[in-house]
């Protein structure tokens, strides 16, 4: 009896342990997997798969140029590794001593490696649809790879129709198009030897080292980006930068090796026109200018639309001898000249009638010209070696366009022409020093570029010409131009020093710019395969905690609309009204819910770039007015 | 058992059967309870359906959409780098049968709008009594309860031809009075309720009917997507057809819309509607590139 009790009074507290045990189990089951359905859904990651993709590839490269079994008679050989670039690829191999490498692509010498052990040789420059040929010799060995391309099917070729013995035929003409090809490169013979397959614009400025920065397109507003890259032709990125104040159109590489670009006080939804000179090593912001308050302090009734997005600043360009820059507004017509440093108006180059200047206050700062040398709708401002001021002048009197209620119809234009032009500003006056109009048989209504070189030579892009039989139907329309490219061409010429037609293009899209540059420099570095760095100057956002005790997640509705997000972009067509108050929920697996507040009630401004920092997955949820959506994405920070 | 223990064989026998009676008793007690709960639950669940469906009639019946009155339209061009330009437009329209008009100085055209949505979108108008739905038949089971509905009243009211009508209401199991779910019967049209979600499967149609605390949601073979949102001085729709997507607030005195999607020159395309009686000449039919409503559902393709 008493062994009984003894028993019993074992028996007791672990059952009872048990019984608690299994409860707990059941109830944090039950929990997890309330949770888990939290995150069904696709995943992505908060930064855009362009960048987040090249982690794993610079990885897998890394690891292959330690692989000691590779070398110089059998090396790694990979088309396209960074899978975005499909005429380039990458040869790597190892050697017992330190070698230099000369490259020879199809036949033609190209470059020469670095001297090292470790060879990470970019091959850039192939031809479509081809068994490539690249020869690489070193140590007096030579061995040759063959590398098997596929045809691009581009969509708009080039069609070369003059080319004289003078053109630099290792040199390609790169060309940015928003609407299909964006950014291609072709050879003098009018033969695709790079393209990248992802929307990246639309100003290309090339490093030293041989890497070039461009836009990607993620958040884009109008013309109005967040973020651009360092990149190869590989596709290979090694710096991304997402600026605090945006990017548009424009950037310029300055003698210090920092990067002044284009963008607005606040960025993409731009409200003021901005110019930013940053550090690329650190992504820094050191020095800007805000052009919107230099005009205001000049006009405080200046109307505030056309210091904003309107007014198209499609160009800058920093004279670093004196500091004076030239910036366009296309929106209005107008070319005017800062002094970076003082933060002081100079000159504004526009037509005496323009309504936006039509102040008194204006007058001293105006410059004079003859007839109609004025800015209209003009595109890329430069400041040439001599100190002339050089721009594409699409003559389209932008300001007074259909775009703003203006005529639409193409036969209100039939005396428009558009040139490139350059003009010598002295005492207050413009003098035209040199144009190309084309017997004034050519209307780009919009695009355009003209560059000039050290040695005077240009290029010059008439980026959307009107075709002839266009411009005489009855009733077609510019709007209409804008649809497709089905009524329009870009022209892109080039001029030697003395002015001499050098080399004439055509291809069915638009071009917005022209730029001509090699693909290789006499001497290459090894690729460091490794680096990509990440920097980001938008300023936190604060995030408000709560959790999935104090809201609840599981009555929520199927969000329907479209969800773009990255960690500083929200995009949508779910028509945002000005009295919705929009909030963004993060929510992780331990029921944590970190809110941002996308939008405010009744605040006017619909869209904004913000940037969330938490690490971690979550599942994203939208709340419209206290009405709680499922985005059914997981985002991975 | 220590009862059991201190009494002779007899007495034991009868303490048995007296406990098996009273077991069985309790059990009896015990089942009519779940039958009655079961009713009763079975009752509240038929009325909570009817209800919903009466709510969202009263839903969508609660602006009347009147057939003419002017639009102003902006339509959003598309710039050459995406940006928008706003151009105004300002019509007269009139609804007529399948059709509505657009008119102005210039002259008018007109769109086709879809028969099958217009006789849907009439049919909520119709006031149904929940009362005259019930009809006198039920039965009542442990794991399920059926009613036939009155389909007579429901013939006359949308002059339909149905055949039969029947609710059953699922119990989760046996013991539980939980509802697993309900499921209305109309010929061929299977709707099952569970929780607030309803499911229509009508030939090749799954049509989900969810209602939230702003209003509610329809989801048709995940091609049509629709959200409401009933707010205090109008309704709000967005609707996701494929890869367009469409917004309105519909409000007393006239509807908003917006059509998100981009036609070929167009970002976007807003029309507000301000509720007028209007008659139109209809003189001159003018080519459907004069009309920027006509224009962007051309191009919107």
């Amino acid at each position: 009896m008493k062994n009984k009790k003894k028993t019993i009074i074992v028996m007791i507290p672990i059952i009872l342990l048990i019984v608690i045990s299994g409860l707990l189990s059941i109830i944090t089951y039950r929990e997890t997997k309330k949770m888990h359905n939290y995150f069904e859904g696709e995943e992505q990651t908060a930064i855009i798969p362009l960048v987040t993709n090249q982690e794993s590839i610079n990885k897998r490269l890394d690891a292959i140029s330690n692989d000691t079994r590779y070398t110089f008679e059998q090396a790694y050989v990979e088309l396209n590794p960074y899978k975005i670039s499909p005429l380039s690829a990458i040869i790597i191999y190892s050697s017992k001593s330190d070698e230099s490498v000369e490259v020879y692509i199809n036949g033609k010498k190209v470059t020469k490696m670095d001297a090292s052990k470790k060879h990470i040789i970019p091959i850039y420059g192939l031809y479509e649809d081809m068994e490539n040929k690249v020869k690489l010799v070193a140590n007096n060995k030579e061995i040759e790879y063959s590398i098997r391309t596929e045809a691009s099917n581009i969509a708009y070729p080039l069609e070369v129709l003059e080319k004289s013995e003078k053109v630099n035929n290792e040199d390609l003409y790169f060309t940015v198009a928003s609407y299909a090809t964006w950014l291609t490169g072709w050879d003098s013979e009018g033969k695709l030897r790079f393209y990248l397959t992802e929307d990246m614009r639309m100003d290309v400025e090339w490093l030293d080292n041989g890497h070039f920065i461009i836009g990607t397109s993620q958040g884009q507003f109008a013309e109005n980006f967040l973020s651009f890259v360092e990149m190869d032709y590989l596709g290979k990125i090694y710096n991304y930068y997402t600026m605090k104040n945006g990017f548009s159109f424009e950037s310029q590489i300055l003698n210090n090796g920092n990067i002044m670009s284009a963008g607005g006080v606040t960025p993409v939804y731009v409200k003021e026109q901005l110019i930013y000179e940053m550090n690329p090593k650190t992504g820094e912001v050191v020095s800007d200018i805000n052009l919107a308050k230099i005009f205001k302090e000049i006009d405080p009734e200046f109307d505030d639309t056309y210091l904003g997005q309107k007014a198209i600043r499609n160009g800058f360009y920093l004279n670093e001898k004196n500091n004076e820059m030239i910036v366009s507004f296309r929106g209005i017509d107008t070319v005017f000249c800062v002094d970076y440093k003082e933060k002081k108006l100079k000159w504004i180059f526009t037509n005496p009638n323009n309504k936006a200047f039509k102040s008194a206050v204006w007058d001293q700062y105006r410059i004079r010209s003859k007839k109609d040398n004025y800015p209209w709708g003009q595109h890329s401002p430069k400041i040439t070696s001599e100190g002339y001021i050089a721009f594409f002048n699409n003559g389209y009197e932008r300001i007074n366009g259909f775009e703003a209620g203006g005529p639409d119809e193409v036969s209100n234009y039939k005396n428009n022409y558009s040139r490139a032009e350059i003009y010598e500003i002295k005492n207050m006056e413009a003098k035209l020093v040199w144009s190309y109009d084309a017997d004034k048989k050519l209307f780009s209504h919009q695009y355009g570029s003209i560059d000039v070189y050290e040695n005077n030579s240009k290029l010059v892009n008439f980026g959307y010409v009107l075709d002839d039989d266009y411009r005489a139907t009855k009733g077609a329309t510019l709007s209409t131009s804008e649809k497709n490219p089905d009524h329009i061409y870009s022209l892109i010429i080039e001029f030697d020093k003395n002015d001499n037609i050098v080399f004439k293009a055509k291809c069915e899209e638009g071009k917005y710019r022209a730029f001509k540059h090699n693909l290789y420099d006499e001497e290459t570095s090894n690729m460091e395969v490794t680096k990509l760095n990440i920097f980001n100057s938008i300023e936190a956002d604060n995030l408000v905690e709560k959790n999935t005790k104090e809201i609840n997640l599981e009555d929520t509705v199927e969000w329907i609309n479209s969800c773009d997000f990255t960690k500083n972009t929200f995009k949508t067509d779910f028509d945002i009204k000005e009295n919705d108050e929009v909030k963004l929920y993060f929510v992780n697996k331990g029921g944590k819910i970190n809110i941002l507040t996308y939008k405010e009630k009744d605040n006017s401004q619909i869209n904004r770039i913000f940037n969330v920092e938490l690490n971690g997955k979550y599942a994203l949820y939208i709340d419209i007015n206290g009405t709680i959506y499922n985005t059914k994405k997981t985002i991975q920070f | 058992m220590l009862i059991i223990i201190g009494v002779n064989k007899v007495q034991r026998k009868i303490l048995i059967i007296t406990m098996i009676f009273l077991l069985i008793m309790m059990m009896g007690v015990f089942a009519k309870k779940i039958y009655e709960d079961k009713g009763e639950v079975f009752n509240k669940e038929l009325t909570t359906f009817l209800n919903d469906f009466k709510d969202l009639s009263t839903k969508v019946s609660r602006y009347e959409i009147k057939k003419s009155g002017k639009l102003s339209i902006s339509a959003n061009y598309k710039g050459a780098h995406g940006e928008n330009f706003p151009h105004d437009f300002e019509f007269n329209y009139a609804l007529k049968g399948n059709k509505i008009y657009f008119e102005n100085k210039d002259g008018y055209n007109s769109l086709s709008l879809n028969k099958d949505l217009i006789n849907v979108l009439k049919s909520f108008n119709k006031k149904i009594e929940v009362d005259k739905v019930r009809a006198s038949n039920s039965t009542i089971n442990f794991t399920n309860a059926t009613l036939n509905l009155n389909v007579e009243y429901i013939n006359n009211l949308y002059k339909t031809s149905f055949k039969e009508i029947t609710a059953t209401v699922y119990f989760n199991n046996f013991l539980s009075k939980n509802v697993e779910k309900t499921v209305i019967k109309i010929d061929d049209i299977v709707i099952t309720k569970i929780g607030k979600s309803y499911i229509i499967d009508v030939d090749d149609y799954n049509i989900k009917f969810n209602f939230n605390k702003s209003g509610y949601s329809i989801n048709i073979n995940d091609d049509i997507k629709m959200n409401v949102f009933n707010e205090t001085t109008n309704d709000r729709y967005t609707l996701v057809v494929g890869k367009y997507v469409y917004s309105f607030t519909v409000r007393e005195d006239g509807i908003d819309f917006v059509a998100s999607t981009g036609a070929s020159i167009y970002n976007s395309f807003d029309v507000v509607a301000k509720y007028d009686d209007i008659e139109l000449n209809l003189n001159k039919e003018l080519d459907i590139e004069k009309n920027p409503i006509t224009r962007y559902f051309s191009e919107v393709k």
